[in-house]
């Protein structure tokens, strides 16, 4: 599972960012942040490569002694990533995947919600 | 390296003739690997092209290596893999004596060894085989292909000595080594399929109890030695690979308590942690190795190994950049394995290590990446990035830390560490090595922070280097951290400003406050209480933030706010919600407020300090935009345009709306829109529609870069009017405040700025989006004049109104306000009882705004214009002097249209030599605005009875005598003298006479006297003309189309009938009568007083028919001068005949309006008559 994701909005605000340790928000805050240099390479490299259709997926974009950040990238440039923790090798590539299109797939909910003003930070109980 | 490579090198055996071989060893050592051979391999895998090499022994039967080949391959370096004959034989006799024998016994020999492939080369001299016969029957060859080739003869070859140096030598050479190649290649090939076999077979066996991970480590290293070997770098790192994934598994499946027993050696404590080696020079640690061959390495020697090598196996395919990469991941999954292993490490062990190996990867891998730069910036940085976290680690360990301090326990774990560090006793490194600089920052304090600055240094360096600022930022962050530490706060404030700028940028408003967090502190340790206030506002107003860090820094702020000035942007502080300004609804223009009103705006503001703030003022500043002369001016022209389009009869028609108008005003701020009407073709409505022209620039994608603009700092801008409020408590939560303005001046203003001062602090915020603006609109004082009927008549009193507006300012005082009038209009106020003048003074009492006052006005207008037949009515008009106006003179001019109530013709009448005059008094005014006219009079000056000729003038009165007579539009009057005593004669003077009347409008009790004065001319009568048409003689009637007589006579009245030549012209209506001849003639009177012309005549229909006209002129000669008159001819006019017309009254005719009665053409013959009568 993962300890904790976050949406991150295509000017590069936070619009989501839930963890399941309260205590380390400031660091996830950080964190995140700092992924957002690593996501932007990764579309960089990919838009080089030049292939039609772009993988939103990024991959592995950050890992440290205690966690291992991964990415990916809606076609509106908003920017989802997912924390786990270091040392959790259960988690394999493929279910890494699953959970960003479900994640994906709550966003794209969200923002066919007419309430809701693309941009904003998501609020949610 | 050489050990090395003479172990992983296969073995060819020889037998046969060993001294002819030895001749032969070192040209086939050196002569093997000189070309590629194409290697096809099992499993599908694409065959390769590799450069082979081998070492020669003598052939030997080994029984131990009988048995051991008989359980499988255990050894791959060193194996036999293929065996040779050599043998020299000259002829077949030789051969067959004893070389076959010894061929066959080695031959039964090498059949008993597993590995089975074998060569039999036959060396030849050249010289000998010229010596045999020119063609043998057989040669050795054949026969050992015989003897021994079975179905593979080609394990036979021949070779010439190479030792000869001939042509034909050295290309039988290069055949032999090509055979000798493919057949070692192929025997090789056999063996690694066997070995990978046996490799594979171990590796089934891990979960057995016996199975030790070293030795099968080493079992399948030989593999990547042998792929080494081959220059198959990928294929060996492979084997790495699997090895490094064996053993992870092993170490994450011995977590969930399945822990081997070979895996408990690797938990022995490392006593050294020197960090990963690797030396270019040696790229394979036999001491590393001796100690996994003997199972007492510890886990960190064992990865130290394996990830030496994996590193050397990419350095050798030139991939320094995923040597860095993999450093990384190297280590974090390092650190993890030694937690799940339970390995008791050294305090600081393992940050050492880990720094000591970053530092040695980015020196072996900078030396080697040279060009291939960008690509492995990356992971240098982050690399970079971990020596200093470790190297700050280490620090904290050992009391390096800025101002910690040093014990005994500290400085133990120094000396600790420091045995364990070991340099690889690689000389030639490049010094100092990182061993070196690691003892060096752990000897001293200040070593520690100049190491660890420059780490931090190179580490941001390379971030910003590849582009990752927010990394190299975060680095920052730290080094702020480490300054403070050190005591020099002032140093980080700039990481930290940097820091939180990003942060703004991107809105992410945790890490904002947590920045502002450390920012309050530095500037609280600098003593910049400046920029301590406005950190302390911002933590204040967060509200994710706990309660207690709020409240302190509310606190701080609050007393802060008694002694230092500061101006803070506070949109993140005070939120300025909601703006509704109170507009006058009344007035035309949107969003607008009279000029002098107060305006009042209800603004809601949320405060998220924790506390109440006291304000003293509370404002919005306003600055003007236009004055508002200008816009009136140009909203007027748009009006105007507006107004033009409507009447054009086209299919759409636009008229700027409202927002139009304003759109040219205030350019960017309103959209403009358009009204637009569809007509149909018969013009009636079909539709209507708003339209905005310039829809495609407004609805046009903006280039999205970026939120709005958050600035740090704000400054306080310049403002001419404000919405003020004072001393107010802003509570948190929501506030709804009433700011106050008084609009004194007329204009557009647009709010700029939030400003609450408190105390000694402004808060202040940008009031940009949406703009909203005020218009103060000024109604200017009026002064109009409302006629009380409907026409102003000239003649009579008219009354009409003054009519005085305040507009939206008040009179003050008494204002004094002069009226002139036009010429011929004279203005009297009623109420002062002064007479009508053409100027006079009104004096307005104070008025409130918008008040109106009337004044009733009396005007008379001269009757004077009423003798022109054209001009119906003046033009007059009212001057105004109205002190308030701006322009010099301040004069308003009012129009005033004075219609004339009649007009008035003179006419002369003559019959014979009596004269009448005629004065005709026209009405212009409706029935019930009827004129009454009495006492009509007709008045020559006195001056006229002076002249002797003129003494004898008399009027004769012919109207009734003191008739009232009422006029108007239905009703015109007419006044009839006949004038008498007019002397008979040529050149009278003109008579000036005067018509006067009394009038009075029905209704008004005043007669007033109206005179009209008129020339009279011509008033003798001079000739007399008479025409008469009869028929010719023999016809008693006129009939239509046959000849008549028309006779003519001019008498001369006066009987003085002077030289005058006399022109007539018969002005016949050319479709009843025919004049035959001329119709012109001239003559002269002169010695007679009648002359009579006769004419023919001939009428063209039937009927009464008026007679033709006649004109008489006066004819002056070519040579005659005229006539002293006072008509002036030119001396050119006067050398030709001319006509000079006699005036109205000068020439009477009889037979004018006569007519006479024509009958039909004669062909019938029926009665005619012929009549003559006046009508």
């Amino acid at each position: 599972m993962a300890v904790c994701i976050g949406f991150i909005g295509k000017e590069n605000s936070p619009l989501f960012l839930r963890c399941i340790n309260q205590s380390q928000e400031l660091q996830f805050h950080y964190i995140m942040h700092t992924c957002i240099d690593f996501v932007e390479e990764k579309i960089i490299q990919s838009n080089k490569s030049g292939s039609d259709v772009r993988e939103l997926y990024l991959g592995l974009l950050y890992s440290s002694e205690e966690v291992k950040a991964y990415g990916f990238v809606t076609n509106t440039k908003i920017k989802i990533v997912i924390i786990i923790d270091s040392t959790n090798s259960l988690l394999r590539d493929n279910e890494i995947r699953a959970i960003f299109r479900k994640l994906h797939n709550a966003y794209t909910e969200l923002v066919c919600n007419p309430f809701y003003t693309p941009g904003d930070p998501i609020t949610s109980k | 390296m050489c050990i090395m490579s003479s172990k992983t090198q296969p073995v060819i055996t020889y037998a046969g003739d060993t001294q002819l071989f030895s001749t032969l060893e070192s040209a086939t050592v050196q002569g093997l690997p000189q070309e590629t051979v194409e290697w096809k391999r099992s499993y599908g895998r694409p065959p390769r092209a590799v450069t082979l090499s081998a070492s020669f022994q003598p052939f030997k039967i080994d029984n131990d290596g009988f048995k051991e080949l008989s359980k499988g391959l255990k050894k791959l370096s060193g194996a036999e893999v293929l065996h040779t004959y050599w043998v020299e034989c000259q002829d077949i006799d030789t051969y067959k004596a004893n070389v076959r024998e010894s061929i066959q016994t080695w031959f039964t020999q090498i059949k008993q060894v597993e590995c089975s492939d074998w060569l039999i080369i036959l060396v030849e001299n050249s010289d000998s085989k010229k010596s045999k016969q020119i063609l043998p029957r057989t040669t050795v060859l054949d026969k050992i292909k015989n003897d021994f080739g079975g179905k593979t003869t080609e394990r036979c070859i021949a070779v010439v000595d190479p030792v000869k140096g001939e042509t034909k030598s050295s290309e039988s050479w290069q055949t032999f080594l090509f055979r000798l190649r493919q057949a070692l290649m192929a025997a090789f090939s056999r063996t690694l399929t066997k070995f990978e076999e046996t490799v594979r077979t171990q590796r089934e066996r891990r979960n057995e109890l016996n199975w030790n991970f070293c030795n099968y480590f080493l079992l399948q290293e030989e593999l990547a030695f042998a792929f080494e070997m081959l220059g198959l770098y990928d294929e060996a790192l492979v084997q790495y690979d699997e090895l490094d994934a064996l053993f992870t598994q092993f170490v994450l499946n011995s977590a969930v308590g399945d822990a081997p027993d070979w895996l408990l050696a690797f938990q022995a404590t490392p006593n050294n942690w020197s960090g990963v080696c690797l030396n270019p020079k040696a790229p394979f640690n036999t001491e590393l190795r001796q100690k996994i061959q003997n199972h007492t390495m510890s886990v960190i020697d064992f990865r130290n190994y394996l990830f030496a090598r994996q590193s050397a196996l990419l350095l050798i395919s030139s991939k320094p950049a995923e040597v860095a990469r993999r450093c990384l991941s190297y280590v974090q999954s390092y650190m993890y394995e030694l937690k799940l292993l339970n390995v008791s490490t050294v305090d600081g062990a393992i940050p050492t290590w880990i720094l000591l190996t970053c530092l040695q990867v980015l020196s072996t891998c900078q030396s080697h990446v040279g060009a291939t730069g960008n690509q492995s910036m990356e992971s240098f940085a982050l690399l970079w990035n971990m020596a200093k976290d470790k190297l700050y680690e280490l620090g904290r360990k050992c009391g390096l830390l800025p101002g910690a301090s040093v014990g005994s326990a500290e400085l133990h774990c120094v000396v600790t560490l420091s045995s364990g560090i070991t340099d690889y006793g690689d000389d030639s490194a490049v010094r100092p090595t990182p061993v070196d600089k690691l003892k060096e920052a752990l000897s001293s304090s200040q070593a520690f922070t100049k190491h660890y600055l420059e780490l931090s240094e190179l580490a941001m360096g390379t971030f910003k280097h590849c582009g990752r600022l927010r990394s190299a930022r975060l680095i920052g962050r730290d080094l702020s951290r480490f300054y403070l530490q050190l005591g020099q706060p002032q140093k980080s404030v700039s990481f930290l400003l940097d820091l939180l700028r990003g942060y703004q940028e991107e809105d992410w408003p945790l890490l904002r406050i947590d920045t502002h967090i450390e920012l309050a502190e530095v500037f609280q340790k600098i003593g910049d209480r400046v920029r301590f206030i406005e950190a302390s506002a911002n933590i204040a107003a967060y509200p994710a933030l706990n309660a207690d860090t709020r409240m302190k820094y509310f606190s701080h702020l609050l007393q802060s706010a008694q002694d230092e000035f500061r101006s803070i942007n506070c949109s993140s502080m005070m939120d300025l919600v909601d703006i509704r300004i109170h507009f006058d609804t009344s007035l035309e223009e949107p969003c607008s407020v009279l000029c002098d009103s107060i305006v009042r705006a209800e603004v809601e503001v949320v405060n998220h300090f924790p506390g109440p703030v006291k304000c003293s003022e509370v404002t919005i500043t306003v600055k003007a935009v236009k004055n508002a002369n200008d816009e009136s001016k140009q909203s007027k022209a748009a009006g105007k345009k507006s107004v033009a389009d409507k009447s054009l009869d086209s299919k759409a028609i636009e008229k700027p709306g409202v927002l139009a108008a304003k759109a040219k005003t205030s350019s960017s701020d309103y959209i403009p829109i358009k009204e637009q009407l569809h007509l149909k073709q018969d013009g009636s409505l079909s539709s209507v529609a708003l339209v905005c022209p310039s829809a495609q620039q407004l609805l046009g994608r903006k280039v999205s870069h970026g939120l709005l603009p958050t600035e740090l700092s704000v400054i306080k801008e310049e403002y001419t009017h404000k919405l003020s409020v004072k001393d107010v408590n802003i509570v948190p939560g929501v506030n709804r405040l009433t700011l106050q303005m008084k609009a004194d001046h007329a204009g557009t203003y647009v709010l700029s700025q939030f400003v609450a001062c408190s105390q000694r602090l402004e808060f202040i915020q940008s009031v940009n989006c949406p703009k909203v603006s005020i218009t103060v609109v000024e109604v200017m004082p009026s002064v109009t004049v409302i006629k009380t009927r409907d026409d102003l008549l000239a003649g009579t009193d008219q009354e009409v109104e003054l009519v005085i507006r305040t507009g939206s300012t008040a009179f003050q005082n008494e204002k004094t306000l002069r009226l002139c009038s036009s010429r011929g209009l004279m203005i009297n106020l009623p109420k002062t009882d002064s007479l009508f003048q053409r100027e006079l003074d009104l004096v307005l009492p104070p008025m409130a705004a918008f008040e109106t006052v009337s004044y009733p006005l009396k005007i008379r207008a001269d009757l004077g214009f009423t003798a022109s037949k054209e001009a119906t009515f003046v033009e007059h008009k009212l001057s105004v002097h109205c002190p308030w106006l701006s322009k010099t003179p301040p004069l308003l001019d009012l129009p005033l249209n004075v219609y004339a109530p009649f007009t008035v013709q003179y006419k002369l009448h003559t019959a014979y030599t009596k004269k009448f005059v005629n004065i005709h008094v026209q009405g212009l005014t409706p029935s019930s605005r009827a004129f009454e006219f009495q006492n009509p009079n007709v008045l020559l000056p006195d001056a006229t009875y002076k002249n002797p000729a003129l003494s004898k003038l008399e009027w004769r009165n012919l109207n009734g005598s003191s008739q009232t007579l009422k006029i108007s539009q239905d009703q015109p009057a007419n006044y009839l003298w006949e004038l008498c005593g007019a002397p008979a004669q040529y050149d009278l003077p003109l008579l000036k006479a005067e018509f006067s009347v009394d009038y009075r409008l029905v209704g008004t009790s005043d007669w007033k006297l109206f005179s009209f004065n008129f020339d009279i001319a011509d008033y003798a009568t001079l000739f007399t003309v008479r025409s008469r048409v009869e028929p010719v003689k023999g016809n008693d009637f006129l009939r239509a189309g046959s000849l008549c007589h028309m006779t003519l006579t001019v008498s001369d009245v006066l009987q003085q009938a002077s030289s005058a030549a006399l022109m007539y012209e018969v002005l016949a209506d050319q479709a009843l009568w025919a004049v035959c001849g001329r119709t012109a003639g001239v003559f002269s009177m002169e010695g007679s007083s009648k002359h009579s012309v006769t004419l023919d005549v001939m009428p063209l229909v039937c009927g009464f028919l008026p007679l033709p006209a006649v004109r008489l002129s006066r004819y002056i000669p070519a040579e005659q001068k005229p006539k002293e008159t006072n008509r002036k001819a030119d001396l050119a006019a006067a050398t030709l005949p001319r006509l000079e017309p006699f005036g109205a009254g000068q020439v009477y005719n009889w037979s004018k309006a006569q007519q006479v009665h024509v009958l039909a053409a004669p062909s019938n013959n029926g009665p005619t008559s012929f009549d003559t009568s006046t009508s």
